[in-house]
């Protein structure tokens, strides 16, 4: 039983980072139609100025309050990454309607951020600093359970929580809807479509920053990351089904989970989860009818 | 509508005038400044191989023809990736599975005796990364856009993942000692040969993918990407043209990899990844995704450059072709062919330096049928 919940936390832990990184991807993508190839790079950004501000500000990490506040501020700066990609890049791409285009300057973002990483932080593998305080395990109804985890899903919740209120419950958040749903309409309205799509990427590029700087003191970051956390993050949109928050939120979770059971019970097969789901997903698109909707490129408005 | 009527339709407005874009087929531009048909722009890319071939083996020896023979296989790879991101237009990650298909075939086909191996082999290469197509064709179905994207990456990434754990195929370290067969009597063993050998691989890759271009298929894979409700409404099966297209993409860019494995010797897991997939397509955006030439293009500048960085400032050279790759996708649409057009629309009188539109295929499409 401890195993199993450990095990369950320890999942929902993997999924996290997945989660947050994600639900930006899927934002940007209901709001502008482009699927951002580059946000993992945002992600990867996000965790290599976590490591400089805790080795180069190392007081800055000795206290949870310094460690939240680093965390913070590496999530602003790929904010402001994120903002000027927006501005440079993918303006071009709603002026021109096509797809294809927003995919390949995306991708070519992707490279250029891989090579400014490699350039800026070299090829070996840095690693973060937490405050002591929270690595080490707490004893929950008997089950000892690791902190960091912990932690990584409270910080999962409060995003959840706070993307579900903005998103569905304020009137900022209706006219994101308005603009994923029709932007010539929700122009002809007076909703600036430009502001809605730039704190858009604003939102996104906070939440991968986030997302890499938190993740950054349990993972070897170095470039490879990118690569291996790019594959995660499409799995869990194209699972969650393209354009859902609460499917990307539940895709992430499950391979999360997923991993970390396999990882547990079938030593054998860890590493895989994500292929059995993806595989389990393709098999049920295509048997069972009423599955498509649900799983796999619906589409559609968050 | 049946295929043998819509290949009559449409080939009366494709077989006698010249593509329009000009550009579009390839060497148009140098074959329609001098007067020469279809044979002599195929005349002239066999010459130019040729001719580069015999200067880099004469001239410059051991020391760039590594080079040479990591371009060749890579012509021929992203020329085939074309057809699938340029002329169909579905932008394509996984294409590193069948250019590791076919070396993977290869490498396990290099020690037995097959009868004129060195033709024969990278025939069934190409075959057998065909076959891999087939079931993402399925699953894929009429798919475009972002689904596709994500769709082939992540199934190559599947395959990356088995073959790293699969001991009949080296597992993670992956095979070495992989030879071309010979030809005959003739020895491929030198590497002067084996250069002379990919050079005519790739020339009649070229040639046969330009014929394909301008034939009736290449017309309706292009006029899909243009715009896929107008063209299956004019009698293009669409979802039979996606599933030989990508057959045809994978054919191509699997031979290549048997290419690819002769010239390295060795064939490991990491060919599977989908940053293969990634340099393939970005091979095909430098170069000008609209022409058959372009991947070509694309695939020999990229390779140099990065040759030429990596000799000069290893940490930098990422950095440098991300950041020119970036600049040509959102400057130059239509890839470093397209430079020659802008400057010759920027001459004539009117005209502007704005992006050359693609070529309109459906209007071609349509003058086709209404002939």
């Amino acid at each position: 039983m401890s195993t199993l919940l450990g095990s369950l936390i320890a999942g929902l832990a993997i999924g996290a980072p997945i989660f947050l990184v994600a639900s930006g991807l899927v934002l940007v993508f209901s709001v502008m139609g482009v699927l951002n190839f580059a946000h993992a790079g945002f992600y990867l950004f996000g965790a290599f100025i976590f490591v400089t501000l805790g080795s180069d500000v190392a007081h800055g990490t000795t206290s949870v309050i310094g460690f939240l506040i680093a965390i913070l501020i590496a999530g602003a700066i790929v904010a402001c990454i994120s903002v000027a990609a927006e501005r440079i890049v993918f303006i071009r791409t709603y002026r021109r309607h096509d797809h294809l285009a927003g995919l390949m300057e995306s991708f070519a973002l992707l490279v250029l951020i891989q090579g400014v990483c490699e350039l800026i932080w070299g090829t070996s593998a840095l690693t973060g600093q937490a405050p002591s305080v929270l690595f080490g395990t707490v004893d929950i109804a008997g089950v000892p359970l690791s902190k960091y985890n912990l932690l990584l899903i409270i910080v999962a919740t409060i995003a959840a929580v706070g993307l579900w209120a903005l998103v569905f419950h304020t009137r900022f958040g209706s006219k994101i809807r308005a603009v994923s749903s029709d932007r010539g309409m929700a122009a002809a309205l007076g909703i600036r479509v430009g502001a809605i799509t730039t704190s858009v990427f604003v939102i996104g590029g906070l939440l991968a920053g986030i997302a890499g700087a938190i993740d950054a003191p349990t993972v070897a970051v170095d470039i490879s990351l990118l690569n291996t956390f790019t594959i995660s993050m499409f799995a869990a949109v194209i699972l969650g089904g393209f354009g859902s928050i609460l499917g990307a939120l539940v895709a992430s979770m499950t391979l999360g989970v997923l991993d970390s059971l396999l990882a547990t019970y079938v030593p054998s097969l860890a590493g895989y989860g994500l292929y059995i789901a993806f595989g389990v997903a393709i098999l049920a698109r295509m048997y069972l009818p009423g599955f498509r909707e649900i799983a796999i490129g619906g589409g559609g408005t968050l | 509508m049946r295929t043998s009527s819509l290949r009559r339709r449409l080939s009366g407005g494709s077989g006698d005038t010249a593509p329009p874009g000009g550009l579009a087929a390839g060497a148009g531009w140098l074959t329609g400044r001098w007067g020469l048909g279809h044979a002599g722009g195929d005349a002239i890319v066999a010459a130019v191989l040729v001719l580069a071939n015999l200067v880099i083996v004469i001239w410059f020896g051991s020391g760039f023809i590594f080079v040479w023979l990591l371009m060749l296989p890579y012509i021929m790879a992203a020329s085939g990736t074309n057809i699938t991101v340029g002329w169909t237009g579905r932008l394509s990650f996984g294409h590193a599975l069948f250019f590791a298909g076919g070396a993977y075939v290869a490498a396990k086909l290099a020690t037995g005796h097959i009868f004129a191996g060195a033709v024969v082999i990278p025939l069934i290469c190409g075959v057998v990364a065909a076959a891999l197509s087939v079931p993402l064709s399925l699953i894929a179905h009429k798919r475009r856009g972002v689904y596709f994207s994500i769709l082939t990456l992540i199934v190559a990434q599947i395959v990356y993942s088995v073959v790293q754990n699969w001991s009949y195929v080296g597992g993670g370290s992956g095979l070495a000692n992989v030879y071309v067969q010979n030809l005959g009597p003739i020895s491929l063993a030198s590497t002067d040969a084996f250069a002379w050998y990919a050079v005519i691989w790739t020339i009649v890759i070229l040639v046969v993918l330009r014929a394909v271009y301008r034939s009736p298929f290449g017309l309706s894979c292009r006029a899909v990407r243009e715009d896929g409700l107008r063209a299956e409404t004019l009698g293009v099966p669409t979802s039979r043209l996606f599933t030989v297209s990508l057959a045809l993409s994978a054919f191509i860019t699997g031979l290549a990899g048997a290419i690819l494995a002769y010239s390295e010797t060795t064939v490991s897991p990491t060919q599977f990844y989908w940053t293969v997939s990634g340099t393939l397509v970005v091979m095909c955006l430098l170069g000008g995704r609209f022409s058959v030439l372009g991947p070509a293009i694309g695939a020999c500048v990229y390779i140099f450059i990065q040759d030429q960085l990596f000799q000069n400032s290893a940490s930098a050279a990422d950095a440098l072709v991300g950041g020119t790759f970036l600049l040509i996708v959102l400057v130059l649409p239509g890839g470093l062919v397209s430079i020659g057009e802008r400057i010759r629309n920027a001459r004539a009188p009117g005209g502007s330096a704005a992006d050359p539109d693609p070529p309109d295929v459906l209007r071609e499409l349509l003058a086709g049928g209404k002939r």
